[in-house]
């Protein structure tokens, strides 16, 4: 397992599908994983990111006061598995010291790591197979390239491979 | 409090807003709520009370896994007050010891109230103020 942060939240512009990027935290040449979500959950993402509050509860912070209210506790959450273009996600849940393995789209759990403020991790096969290599895209335009220049790279091919 | 059922999601084609309808289980005349609610919310309930599966677990559908998880249950969902045409709800659970409420929007309530097989209450006020009778509903 890698783990990765969320380096922002955008739309593609070929699918028109909000589209999460994920870039490995450790390493030289970080790579860069890219998931389509949900418009309520990229919503749901970004909100927590930019630290704004809505006047109510939205559906992944009552996920998260659930947890708190009975004290269990998120410790991570983990993409891992891509199966006929769908990725498949992980929340790990502690509760009186036991842990348990909750199925979820990785937006659920990317959605819930930003309010819990918990590791997120990529199975190393799911980065291996489906991640760019940052330093692969930058070779063509070496010193103006960030993570944003992925995007521009993505073509309908790629695209076609990425759904959730 | 008066226990309601979830009657149908329509779009208002007034705001293009989707909307739950809640109805009255018992009594005569039969009550029933309008409220409007956020698209995803509105495919969460939708979805489950059209028995439609979907490939990977819906938010709403985690959440159950995450109630069920922690050894709690979901007792009732109350929709208890309208502020500023905000409407607000609270989800009641319970384990063997406690039981707990907590805030939510209506629309999450009822979304997990379904998948938990929860009875869904509305208080006598809302009702009365924001409630209206069958043949008053101009939404078809």
């Amino acid at each position: 397992m890698v783990e990765v942060n969320i380096e922002f939240v955008t739309i593609d512009r070929n699918s028109r599908t909000p589209l999460v990027v994920l870039k490995e935290k450790k390493g030289d040449s970080k790579r860069i994983l890219l998931i389509w979500i949900g418009e309520s959950e990229a919503w749901a993402i970004e909100n927590q990111l930019k630290k704004l509050s809505p006047p109510r509860p939205i559906t992944h912070d009552l996920l998260k006061n659930v947890i708190d209210t009975f004290s269990g506790k998120v410790n991570s959450v983990c993409i891992t598995a891509i199966e006929d273009s769908t990725f498949y996600a992980e929340v790990t849940l502690e509760l009186n010291g036991k842990t348990y393995e909750l199925d979820s789209r990785p937006s659920d759990a990317l959605a819930l790591a930003v309010r819990c403020e918990v590791p997120i991790y990529v199975e190393e096969k799911v980065i291996e197979e489906n991640g760019f290599l940052e330093a692969e895209v930058k070779k063509e335009k070496p010193t103006k390239r960030d993570a944003k220049d992925v995007l521009e790279n993505l073509d309908d091919d790629i695209a076609k491979h990425y759904t959730v | 409090m008066v226990e309601v059922k979830v009657d149908y999601i329509s779009t208002d084609k007034n705001t293009g807003t989707q909307v739950v309808i809640l109805e009255q289980i018992c009594g005569d005349p039969i009550h029933r709520l309008m409220i409007w609610i956020g698209e995803s919310e509105a495919a969460a309930i939708s979805t489950f009370l059209d028995k439609k599966s979907t490939p990977r677990p819906m938010t709403h559908d985690l959440l159950k896994n995450i109630v069920d998880t922690l050894s709690t249950t979901v007792n009732a969902v109350h929709i208890t007050k309208v502020e500023e045409s905000t409407f607000y709800a609270k989800m009641s659970l319970k384990t063997d010891t406690q039981e707990i409420s907590i805030d939510s929007r209506p629309s999450d309530a009822i979304a997990v109230a379904i998948r938990c097989n929860a009875p869904i209450y509305v208080d006598d006020d809302v009702l009365e103020n924001h409630g209206f009778l069958e043949k008053e509903n101009q939404d078809g």
